[in-house]
């Protein structure tokens, strides 16, 4: 199975070792502060830079590597998540913050920190 | 897109041509530098300890993190556990846990962040609510130093101390009587780690649609917690709309 990985902007590191990665800006009403510090995290990462629709570029981007799957990052993100589902994209939840499973109170914080305490403080 | 420049100027100037649409909001840079590079040199120097014990004064020892935690470029996974290998930890690993419970929660209401999450705890005095954040606000000409120095610490670095975040938007929410909403598109516009989902949260806690009160603060807090930097010279200390004690503002601003 050869992937390609689609990076967003809500995991801008590295998913699948060695695996070909594509970036694509959207108009996202960024400051022009904002898009440098983006741009300044990809020119660190073997990625390749697009700008326009995520989902027809990163769909050519697979065709050309000619791969078999399109793997991302797992995001809280509706709208992203939208995209992965359209691509049909395998979606990897690296390291999150505990690995706890749900479902969680989350109707306050002190109810959730209850929950996950324990093994937020443990290595 | 391309990948080779000479120099940080090149760059930005590429960015300028490419994205002209960012333009009207600023073309302040900031001294913050994206990539895994910059994120380290800041994980290493994390100081939980120190953290914990100053981290509500704007010159305390905060981690400068957050942009590389809101794009992934650090999972939490990792910086919770580096936190773990130092001494006195808790404190910084419960406020990287309020990220978490805010991406959470976003993953559970999405697009409902820019929404109400509860009714407003109090009245306020005043019916008046606006739209869109004031110009004096944005612009920062309101002759309050704080706010005004706030404001311009944001459109020119992208950084604002979370100290300041809240007093910020308890001002332009209780205060002013703005709506979260334009206050927040504003942050996630210029904030280097503006996302939906602590930032709008955030501002909901203080508005008290999810939270269980308003958050207030005065001119005490905020002189302590600053120490004094604004407040000295301020050309407007002598009407300080903050220079009274709780309960007088409480009055003052709620039913």
């Amino acid at each position: 199975m050869k992937p390609v990985v689609w990076m967003h902007e809500d995991c801008m590191r590295p998913i699948v070792p060695g695996a070909p990665a594509i970036f694509v800006f959207e108009n996202s009403g960024h400051s022009l502060k904002r898009l440098v510090f983006l741009y300044e995290c990809l020119l660190e990462l073997d990625v390749e830079i697009e700008k326009g629709e995520i989902v027809p570029l990163v769909r050519a981007f697979a065709a050309r590597h000619g791969a078999s799957k399109i793997v991302t990052a797992f995001t809280e993100c509706p709208r992203l998540m939208g995209y992965a589902k359209t691509l049909g994209a395998e979606v990897v939840n690296d390291d999150p913050f505990v690995a706890a499973a749900g479902p969680f109170d989350l109707k306050r914080f002190s109810r959730y920190w209850q929950r996950i305490e324990r093994q937020a403080l443990k290595l | 897109m391309r990948r080779e420049f000479s120099s940080r100027a090149e760059l930005v100037e590429y960015v300028k041509q490419e994205f002209p649409e960012c333009l009207p909001h600023g073309e302040q840079v900031s001294e913050t530098r994206g990539g895994r590079r910059a994120a380290e040199a800041l994980l290493e120097k994390v100081n939980p300890d120190r953290y914990a014990r100053s981290r509500n004064f704007l010159s305390g020892a905060v981690t400068r993190l957050a942009p590389y935690l809101r794009h992934g470029v650090l999972s939490l996974g990792e910086v919770r556990r580096r936190a773990l290998a130092k001494p006195n930890h808790e404190k910084l690993v419960n406020e990287y846990a309020w990220r978490d419970y805010w991406r959470r929660v976003y993953g559970q209401i999405g697009e409902g962040v820019w929404k109400d999450r509860e009714e407003p705890k109090r009245r306020w005095r005043s019916a008046r609510e606006l739209g869109e954040l004031p110009e004096d606000i944005a612009g920062a000409r309101t002759g309050l130093a704080c706010m005004d120095g706030f404001v311009t610490e944001l459109v020119t670095t992208g950084y604002m101390h979370n100290h300041a975040r809240m007093w910020f938007a308890s001002y332009v929410i209780h205060w002013r009587r703005v709506r979260w909403q334009a206050a927040a598109k504003f942050f996630l516009t210029h904030l280097l780690d503006g996302d939906p989902a602590s930032n709008n949260l955030s501002f909901q806690w203080v508005a008290s649609t999810f939270g269980a009160k308003p958050y207030l603060f005065n001119r005490e807090n905020l002189e302590k917690y600053t120490d004094g930097k604004y407040c000295r010279g301020c050309a407007r200390a002598g009407d300080c709309p903050f220079g009274k004690s709780y309960e007088q503002i409480d009055q003052e601003l709620f039913q």
